[in-house]
């Protein structure tokens, strides 16, 4: 998706209908990344509306050095991270106890898998492990700006993400398990 | 990390690039309701930009009215007479500087043949004006209506040590007032000419009165005709739409039928512009890169060492890519425009100040509505939607202003006109812009006094 220059100077002035043509294009995609990082629907709304309350407000501060559709999204993340951050400010714990041990790498499963099912597994993991996936395997950051935006250490970011491997894998073989007996 | 768990990460990531959900309308009405709060304090600071304008605009106008309501307040002694033979009441009276300023108290019944009348006069000695010393003295109000003074009918006022020339004219009250200002005269030689001229003008002096009512009887209406040019700002803001500066020439004749109201009309041509954009959203086949494409592998030995070597061919990747661009646009119209006024006027020995109000009428006499571009060829346009509104044939305001009016020359004169502009109607014909406009303008006229 390509946003010509007359249509980020006409965000910059704040137009309210190339604001709402915007967020029509761009809404979709940036929802799916907030319903990957978020427990609940109600939580992505708040996500993607406060991203893009932000997005409207500061883009005059966009540059255009890169494509107007990463810098929504790196908003998009960052929401979402300052996000589960006051979760664990409130006391939400990561549920350590949802990891059990042993299951087999069935890649094909997720092959069969519709995005929806994938993203309910996802969903399910604890909000630390959630977070430190998406980040890593879909997002493509490494553990030390993992650990930079958590504000976790980078072996802490290491750990997460392998128990939350370990976790779904356990849910798959469980979910294939269930479909072979069914 | 194995294979196996990359390409586990891989189908993950690829199962999520085309996931797409529709958010709830709710988040867009959550993100306009943010972004109003916003805005709020923005349009607060631009309308009170237009608040302190306009104010200026008002103060400035009052000031130039407060200071020169009559040029020559301050500079001559004023008394005010209702006729010949009412008592004069008594006034504060101040005299210039250059010739030996005093502040004087009159009490005098003051007739036509000047005799038996008590002037009683408190005034400064020198300048200084804290020190103030009454002095009653017996003098006459002698008509001094020189043979030389055509217009003007001068009064000496004489005390015993001093003598005072009144000056009969009409005040921005348009009472008849009596202007006095010490003389550095010969007494003696003023009071022989004084008398002369008494004898010879005794019998006319009930005639020329000191009251100047023959002024207002004297009023001739008149005509004068007005080259004005206005650029004219619009107070309102438009989503998707900037409404630019206007301008206007118009040719207006004004008729003076009476001593202060007057009538304008004319004709001008306004020029308005509108600026906005409409959206397209096409598909374009890109170029996205290459990469080299491995046709077939040999292998080979050099220095006894086995090598493959990849046999490649350049493969270039095209996609369709999906854009979305605002192709600027700009609508011109020409207005006739046919404005009716009525105002009140004023004026002074300078400029004139007036202010008027009345209804305008604009009627498009052209329009250049653009068409909206990509200038890029081959493309498919899946979406245009053209969000400048186009303007209705004709709108009805209501125009107010007030100005003043510069005497350059016999006949010349110079205006300057702060005005509103209201219009009754959107002008408009989507539905979405029903905001009435409104406008402030500043209108330079050159004014030419016709007989």
């Amino acid at each position: 998706m390509d946003f010509d220059k007359s249509f980020i100077k006409k965000l910059k002035e704040k137009d309210k209908k190339v604001q709402e043509l915007f967020y029509q294009a761009l809404a979709p995609k940036m929802y799916g990344i907030c319903i990957r990082f978020s427990t609940n629907r109600a939580d992505a709304d708040d996500i993607l509306q406060e991203s893009f309350i932000r997005v409207f407000t500061h883009i005059k501060g966009f540059r255009g050095e890169g494509s107007i559709e990463g810098w929504v999204r790196k908003i998009i993340l960052n929401t979402a991270i300052n996000f589960y951050k006051k979760r664990i400010k409130r006391g939400i714990k990561v549920d350590l106890e949802y990891i059990k041990p042993g299951t087999d790498r069935k890649s094909f499963v997720i092959e069969k898998m519709s995005a929806d099912e994938l993203l309910k597994l996802i969903r399910e993991l604890p909000e630390g492990y959630r977070t430190v996936f998406n980040l890593n395997v879909i997002e493509g950051f490494s553990h030390k700006e993992i650990g930079e935006m958590l504000d976790i250490s980078e072996s802490t970011s290491k750990s997460q993400l392998s128990r939350a491997r370990l976790t779904l894998r356990r849910r798959i073989k469980s979910i294939k398990d269930s479909d072979n007996n069914g | 990390m194995d294979s196996n768990q990359t390409h586990i990460d891989q189908l993950v990531r690829d199962k999520f690039e085309q996931f797409q959900p529709t958010p709830p309308g709710h988040v867009w009405a959550g993100i306009e309701q943010g972004l109003a709060g916003q805005e709020k304090a923005f349009f607060v600071f631009q309308y009170a930009k237009q608040f302190i304008a306009a104010a200026v605009l008002v103060i400035l106008a009052l000031v130039l009215w407060y200071v020169f309501p009559d040029s020559e307040t301050d500079q001559i002694v004023e008394i005010e007479v209702l006729n010949e033979s009412e008592q004069l009441e008594s006034e504060s009276i101040v005299y210039p500087e250059e010739q030996e300023s005093q502040e004087i108290q009159v009490e005098t019944t003051p007739t036509v043949d000047g005799l038996n009348n008590e002037i009683v006069a408190e005034y400064n000695e020198g300048t200084t004006k804290e020190t103030s010393t009454k002095v009653i003295s017996s003098g006459n109000v002698v008509e001094n209506n020189h043979p030389n003074n055509t217009k003007d009918q001068p009064k000496s006022i004489e005390g015993n040590d001093r003598r005072l020339h009144a000056l009969p004219h009409l005040n921005s009250k348009s009472y008849s007032s009596v202007q006095l200002s010490e003389t550095k005269e010969s007494y003696s030689e003023m009071w022989e000419q004084d008398i002369d001229y008494l004898k010879k003008r005794e019998s006319a002096a009930t005639e020329t009165s000191i009251a100047s009512e023959g002024e207002i009887q004297d009023f001739k209406n008149y005509w004068n005709i007005g080259l004005y040019f206005t650029p004219e700002i619009i107070l309102n803001n438009f989503d998707s739409v900037t409404i630019m500066n206007t301008y206007s020439l118009n040719i207006e004749p004004s008729w003076y039928f009476n001593k202060h109201w007057f009538m304008r009309f004319g004709a001008g041509i306004s020029y308005v512009r509108d600026q906005g954009f409409a959206k397209v959203n096409y598909i374009s086949n890109d170029y996205l890169g290459s990469y080299d494409s491995v046709l077939y592998v040999t292998f080979e030995t050099i220095d006894n060492e086995l090598h493959r070597i990849y046999h490649t061919q350049e493969v270039e990747i095209w996609d369709s890519v999906n854009h979305f661009v605002i192709s600027e646009l700009t609508n011109e119209y020409y207005f006739l425009q046919v404005p009716l006024m009525f105002g009140y006027h004023n004026s002074t020995d300078k400029f004139k100040w007036y202010f008027y109000g009345g209804p305008a009428m604009n009627i498009s006499i052209s329009k250049q509505i653009e068409d909206p571009k990509t200038n890029i060829e081959y493309i498919e346009i899946i979406d245009l939607e053209n969000n400048l509104p186009q303007r209705i044939d004709y709108s009805l305001q209501l125009w107010v202003g007030a100005g003043i009016d510069f005497r350059i020359g016999q006949r010349l004169s110079l205006a300057f006109e702060p005005n509103y502009r209201y219009y009754f109607k959107p002008v408009y014909k989507e539905s979405n812009y029903k905001t009435a406009l409104s406008g402030l303008g500043l209108r330079f006229g050159l004014v030419y006094k016709l007989d």
